[in-house]
């Protein structure tokens, strides 16, 4: 499902933030990446939707060649992955419904799919009551929910979150990582990027910790 | 099809939200086309005279009245020698007097040309002489009349060319702010895709982590340009013909012969294709640049 082999990334300063990485993560699993500010684990994450291109090594997501794929094919493997971010990244200026709707718009879904689809995605996330709301209207954790719904419009085989609930206060944030958890229950491949050490060490999944690029430790049910 | 709907929606939005550079594009663009159309109506005037100049640039070699027919093709031949003559056609007095009747009257008017052909006064057997130079017409006219037999030679004097050269003036200096605007309107459609690219560039973003192809986030900024381009090219259409309007009614009244031209739809076609152009041009070279997709 994703799998990363011998994996190198220096970025233009020198860094060298991925440094010979190997993992294999399967169809259903749920993985933590952890390690200190710095170590790499967005890098990792952007070298998975290609936002930025390994130098070397190969990385295989939902059966793209990630690394050595042309430009062009990226938009499709991106529609295999959903993503969320620390800082939300919804449009201020669109609804709540609007905000998913136009995720599903974005891969070519017709107008009567959108109808039907948004609201399940609302109701997942437990925000059926917000449709018609502004994102400033909400408060952290609700718009985090949102840009949830907004990964999952389009049926991903992944999820990736990076720092998910960096923003958020604690009971937000257990409120995401339930969804998480309902997602990955359903089938999808969840990988969080997170510093949130508590939440790690009661949820008992997978540990992949990373350090100077490296990874230092991959643990079936890890703590932090 | 639903999806082409909303992408044309997006771009109307993008005209919404940015409406001070819109009209600026329309303005710029509307200006070069307006000049392109000037550019157009002074060529092809300049044309029509010029060809109109061709024939008048013709002489008519009038021979002495009633001169008798082997003495006319004698005179024949000697034009034919003449230097700088390059075609010698007889044309009869009865041919020179239908011509003018054609020419110059009507049913209720023709009855007044009764009897021309019976006097030398209006008209009497001619040859119409092309010369191989258009310049060296009022040598020529002397060395025919020297002639014997030759009556008189009758040549319109240089004013055709020198309505060419104000025309070819003209096309140039046209030519020159055409090519000015043209840069200027790239320039500044250019930055209007370029700020509405900035004013969506979160969109933008969010678009692209989500899947969004290069197209998807493209056609709304290139509906704008057609937008654009086809608003310049309606009003500036608007424009030129009134100008020509204005202008043909101006030259009528000084009695100035002018070649009445059908270039309205042409404009209006011409103005579509390259305002659109010009305009979808601009765009995209603005969105390659900025956009890193
Ligand atoms: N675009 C970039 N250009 C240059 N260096 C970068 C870039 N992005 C990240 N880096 C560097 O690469 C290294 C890894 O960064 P990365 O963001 O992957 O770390 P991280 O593990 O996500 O950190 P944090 O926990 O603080 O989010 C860091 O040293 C960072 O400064
Ligand atoms: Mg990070």
């Amino acid at each position: 499902m994703i799998e990363f082999v011998d994996v190198h990334k220096t970025y233009e300063g020198g860094v060298e933030a991925v440094n010979g990485v190997n993992f294999y993560i399967d169809k259903g699993e749920f993985v933590f990446l952890t390690g200190p500010s710095g170590s790499g684990k967005s890098t990792l994450l952007k070298l998975m939707i290609r936002e930025e291109k390994a130098d070397s090594g190969q990385i295989i997501l939902n059966n793209y060649k990630v690394v050595t794929m042309k430009d062009k094919h990226i938009p499709y493997l991106r529609r295999s992955i959903g993503i969320v971010f620390q800082d939300f990244r919804l449009l201020p200026d669109k609804t709540v419904y609007e905000n998913v709707a136009f995720a599903m718009r974005v891969v070519r879904s017709s107008a009567r799919q959108i109808r039907r689809q948004v609201p399940i995605l609302l109701s997942l996330v437990g925000l059926s009551a917000r449709a018609h709301n502004y994102p400033n209207e909400l408060s952290g954790g609700e718009q985090q929910r949102v840009a949830m719904a907004r990964a999952l419009a389009n049926n991903p085989l992944v999820l990736i979150a990076d720092e998910p609930t960096g923003n958020l206060d604690p009971e937000n944030a257990w409120e995401i990582m339930r969804i998480l958890n309902e997602i990955n229950m359903r089938g999808t491949t969840v990988v969080v990027a997170t510093h949130a050490e508590d939440i790690v060490n009661k949820m008992q999944k997978r540990v992949i910790e990373i350090d100077k690029g490296r990874i230092i430790r991959d643990q079936k049910h890890g703590s932090y | 099809m639903g999806r082409l709907f909303y992408l044309i929606g997006q771009g109307f939005e993008n005209v919404l939200k940015n409406k001070l550079m819109f009209i600026a594009s329309v303005f710029i663009i509307t200006t070069t086309l307006i000049m392109l159309g000037i550019f157009t109506i002074v060529g092809e005037n300049a044309n029509a005279l010029v060809e109109q100049m061709k024939s008048e640039q013709r002489m008519q070699v009038w021979l002495d009245g009633d001169l008798a027919s082997d003495k006319t093709k004698e005179v024949g031949e000697k034009l034919k020698k003449v230097q700088g003559v390059d075609e010698v056609v007889f044309r009869s007095k009865k041919e020179t007097i239908d011509n003018m009747r054609e020419l110059y009257f009507d049913e209720s008017t023709i009855a007044l040309t009764d009897g021309w052909e019976d006097t030398n006064i209006y008209a009497t057997d001619s040859y119409i002489v092309t010369p191989h130079d258009l310049t060296m017409g009022k040598k020529l006219q002397e060395d025919i009349e020297k002639i014997d037999g030759v009556n008189r030679v009758a040549f319109q004097e240089e004013t055709f060319t020198k309505i060419s050269k104000i025309a070819d003036i003209i096309k140039v200096v046209v030519l020159i702010i055409l090519i000015f605007l043209i840069g200027l309107s790239f320039l500044v459609i250019s930055n209007t895709i370029k700020l509405g690219l900035h004013a969506r560039r979160k969109e933008i973003n969010i678009m692209k982590y989500i899947g969004a192809t290069d197209n998807f986030v493209k056609t709304p900024f290139v509906i704008e340009a057609i937008i654009v381009g086809l608003i310049g090219a309606l009003v500036s259409w608007l424009v030129t013909i009134a100008l020509y309007d204005i202008f043909k009614s101006v030259v009528m009244s000084n009695q100035i012969l002018f070649e009445p031209l059908t270039l309205d739809r042409q404009i209006l076609t011409m103005n579509v294709i390259i305002g659109t152009i010009i305009s979808c041009f601009a765009c995209l070279s603005s969105i390659n640049k900025y956009l890193k997709v």
